[in-house]
């Protein structure tokens, strides 16, 4: 126990770089101005988030009661930690587990696979108590204030939360065990363990639709007037889900009497058997599809090299095509950066327009209802903004090199043309995954062509400025040290600013777009994007004749 | 061809400096072996030259190109390879080499026969249209080492360049330093195998604790230290012995 619990604290270590940032900050003490706005940038954004689910929990709380059942709230919160945990799960594990390169590191040592397993699951666990931190926290907080709960309550959600990850994450190792012992047969490891990774994450996408619909098909009033009679009904409603967060909910609900003590008991029981199935299966198979991942085919066989070198390309375009082949040929990347140009098209086109997780409305069927051309093409051209910050490619390109950014920084190019060709490779990407959303969801809602074919064009080039932007973002601060390409797309504060900046540019002239359709004056958004647009490029041309060159040559390494 | 003058770099956070006061000349033509022992500044000097690091203090003059002032004419004299040289696992080797003719501007023509010659003398030609992932170390440093002379450089850097090559494409990566010297090109590299760099070098210079304690032909070294049989082994240890006990 104490050789996991070792291996654990280094793991945790190298995850979240704290001794890197302990060098950084307090003995080399530079960039200190960094932890300082990242806290002031994050709190209120934070903050904000947190009173919206203490003001979401207390309204589910409050219909709840409606219908004697408050403890609905904790299902709720239960349910959604634990499925935001399975949805992820599979990207953590997969990333951690296969395409992690400390495996070659911690192979070799004196531990059993279960060990090893044990102490990256754990890692990983760890990391998803910050979001369920958000997700479960509040709603348990809410119910226990409103109920004047008693102490066995409080105990018993230190319990529940403690475990709430538990089960959720064997499930997705156990799927990605299985996943990459397949695909490690394949010559073409890669490419099917991206495939593989994104259908099961549609999987477990379809299986919430599927439940949903399933019971959509009911008589919506016979089925209320059901779930109403029944003590639990809603509750029980919600446990089609992901029955554990049911138990979860009732052993809190009814902490203080035998019903919550068997829920409680059976929620722990349940997620310590998958823990022995998966430290059984560990054993078995999990060095097997590490190691087999880690066998390299060659094709061999003398090539006529005079028959195969390419041709000339201007350097901009061999800039931009090693970009869209770094980032295409790396799973841990496509995984994580294309998976938002799969997920929108399905959402656009699943049968009656499901609406996203969390109750909001899909953007698409907004777009639909404004039925005025100008607002479709402003909203088309803002997808390919908000997209360019989803695929993480321009705002993570730097980081993405790690340790081989000494090769581009020896070569004979200006950090404007690596800039320029690194922005046409990132939005290569962009602008094919943003057109397959767009043309799908133009043809299931009839938007008009030339609204959307004008909203293209407004698109690409704005979203080719907002690349610039995010470019010279991660020139500035870029993350060079990491052991798993994920780390370096997801644990990139980057990706973040990135999102957060997209979200307040379409915020800012998404309100702008509705003043100038209260005014009558709709046929004006076409322009206030591409002044939009035109500033932004002329603040990416001033940032990288002005400071880049300084960031480039001053990098470190 | 390579001029360093007055040349220094402190770490931030470090209580001495990686190199201080550096002055060093090599002329076209010359293979200089730049050696020392762990830790002495053989790296930051290099990194220093081709533009990884910039000098805290002194200029850095490649082909007559101040490295600060014009480091895009100063990078294109140069060919670099790291002593541990990562190359892209996910370009196949033929992708990488296309890329560097590219950055370099090398025509198709010379491309092609160059990138023959040299695949080819290191027996890299049935691997090249495989990702660099499946290639040994050694076939990674033998691909970097391509990548490098593919433009021809007026100067050839290399940090450690033996380590990971097997004896044959050692001895004829040797040959090689040779003929691109012989064409009036420069080579500077930095190795511990001494018996390596008083085969080959026409100079060496030997850097301990930062700073350049001698330099010359192997014949200058013996005369100054008045030790005519003395090996590049024995005059080493005795002049960074001394180093050491006086800087200590």
């Amino acid at each position: 126990m104490t050789r996991v619990w070792s291996l654990y604290k280094t793991l945790l270590n190298v995850q979240y770089s704290w001794s890197a940032a302990k060098y950084t900050y307090l003995k080399k003490r530079q960039r200190l101005w960094e932890p300082v706005v990242i806290v002031l940038g994050l709190s209120p954004a934070i903050a904000m988030l947190v009173a919206g689910i203490v003001w979401f929990s207390d309204a589910a709380y409050r219909t709840g009661m409606m219908f004697a059942q408050p403890h609905m709230l904790l299902a709720l919160a239960a349910l959604a930690g634990q499925v935001m945990t399975l949805f992820f799960g599979v990207f953590y594990v997969l990333s951690s587990f296969y395409f992690s390169s400390d495996l070659s590191l911690l192979i070799p040592l004196p531990y059993k696979p279960r060990e090893v397993l044990a102490a990256k699951l754990l890692t990983i666990m760890t990391g998803q108590y910050i979001p369920l931190l958000l997700a479960y926290v509040p709603a348990v907080v809410v119910y226990g204030v409103k109920s004047q709960a008693a102490l066995s309550y409080w105990l018993c959600s230190v319990i529940v939360f403690v475990c709430l990850p538990v089960l959720p994450l064997i499930i997705a190792t156990v799927l990605s065990i299985a996943l990459m012992r397949v695909v490690n047969l394949s010559r073409r490891k890669d490419l099917w363990a991206v495939v593989g990774g994104m259908a099961l994450t549609l999987l477990f996408i379809g299986l919430q639709f599927y439940l949903q619909y399933r019971v959509g098909d009911a008589d919506p009033q016979e089925l209320l007037a059901q779930l109403l009679q029944r003590a639990d009904g809603l509750v029980e409603s919600l446990g089609l889900y992901f029955p554990p967060s049911v138990w979860a909910a009732k052993a809190l609900a009814y902490s203080s009497s035998p019903l919550g003590w068997w829920n409680l008991l059976l929620f722990l029981a349940v997620a310590a058997a998958a823990g022995v199935v998966l430290i059984a299966l560990a054993d078995r198979v999990f060095y097997q599809g590490v190691i087999s991942g880690m066998e390299r085919g060659r094709r061999g066989g003398a090539v006529k090299v005079e028959m195969v070198v390419g041709r000339e390309r201007p350097v901009y375009w061999s800039l931009a095509l090693m970009e869209i082949r770094l980032f295409m040929r790396t799973p841990g990347f496509v995984l994580n950066g294309l998976i938002g140009y799969i997920l929108f098209p399905l959402l656009a086109i699943v049968p009656n327009v499901a609406p996203l997780p969390g109750g909001q409305d899909n953007p698409f069927i907004l777009l639909g209802q404004a039925a005025n051309p100008h607002v479709i093409m402003g909203g088309v051209a803002l997808f390919f903004v908000v997209m360019s910050a989803m695929s993480m490619v321009p705002s993570t390109t730097f980081s993405r090199e790690g340790r081989y950014l000494w090769f581009p920084r020896t070569l004979p190019l200006s950090i404007e043309a690596i800039a320029a060709g690194r922005i046409l490779g990132a939005q290569v990407i962009n602008v094919c995954g943003s057109l397959l959303s767009v043309i799908a969801a133009s043809a299931v809602f009839r938007f008009p062509w030339p609204a959307v074919l004008g909203g293209s064009v407004l698109g690409v080039l704005f979203s080719t400025s907002f690349a610039g932007l995010l470019v010279i973002l991660d020139l500035a601060r870029p993350m060079l040290q990491w052991t798993n390409p994920i780390k370096a797309v997801k644990s990139n504060l980057n990706s973040l600013f990135a999102m957060i900046g997209a979200a307040a540019l379409c915020f800012a002239l998404g309100w702008g777009m509705y003043r100038l359709v209260r005014a009558g004056l709709d046929y004006l958004i076409a322009l206030e994007l591409l002044l939009a647009a035109l500033l932004c490029w002329a603040l990416y041309r001033f940032l990288v004749t002005m400071f880049a060159p300084r960031y480039w040559r001053e990098m470190e390494g | 061809m390579l001029k360093l003058v007055n040349v220094s770099k402190r770490y931030s956070g470090a209580d001495r400096p990686a190199v201080q006061g550096l002055n060093l000349e090599v002329r076209p033509g010359e293979i200089f072996g730049f050696l020392g022992p762990n830790g002495a500044g053989k790296t930051t000097t290099i990194k220093m030259i081709v533009g990884l690091l910039k000098q805290d203090q002194g200029t850095i003059t490649v082909n007559g190109f101040d490295t600060l002032r014009n480091p895009l004419e100063a990078k294109r004299s140069i060919g670099f390879v790291p002593d541990n040289p990562a190359i892209y696992e996910k370009l196949t080797g033929l992708e990488y080499l296309n890329f560097i003719a590219d950055a370099y501007g090398v025509s198709l023509d010379q491309r092609k026969q160059r990138i023959s010659y040299y695949l080819e003398m290191f027996g890299l030609a049935g691997a090249v249209g495989d990702l660099v992932q499946s290639y040994s170390h050694g076939m990674q440093q033998k691909l970097a080492l391509t990548g490098a002379l593919l433009h021809d450089p007026a100067l050839f850097i290399l940090d450690e360049p033996m380590v990971g090559l097997d004896p044959k494409a050692a001895h004829m990566f040797k040959e090689l330093m040779r003929e691109h010297a012989d064409k009036g090109r420069t080579v500077f590299f930095s190795t511990h195998i001494l018996e390596v760099a008083e085969r080959l070098c026409d100079r060496v210079g030997i850097i301990h604790n930062g700073r350049l304690i001698a330099c010359g032909t192997l014949q200058e070294l013996r005369d100054s230290r008045k030790a005519e049989d003395s090996t590049l082994e024995k005059l080493f240890l005795e002049l960074t012995a001394e180093e050491g006990e006086s800087g200590d």
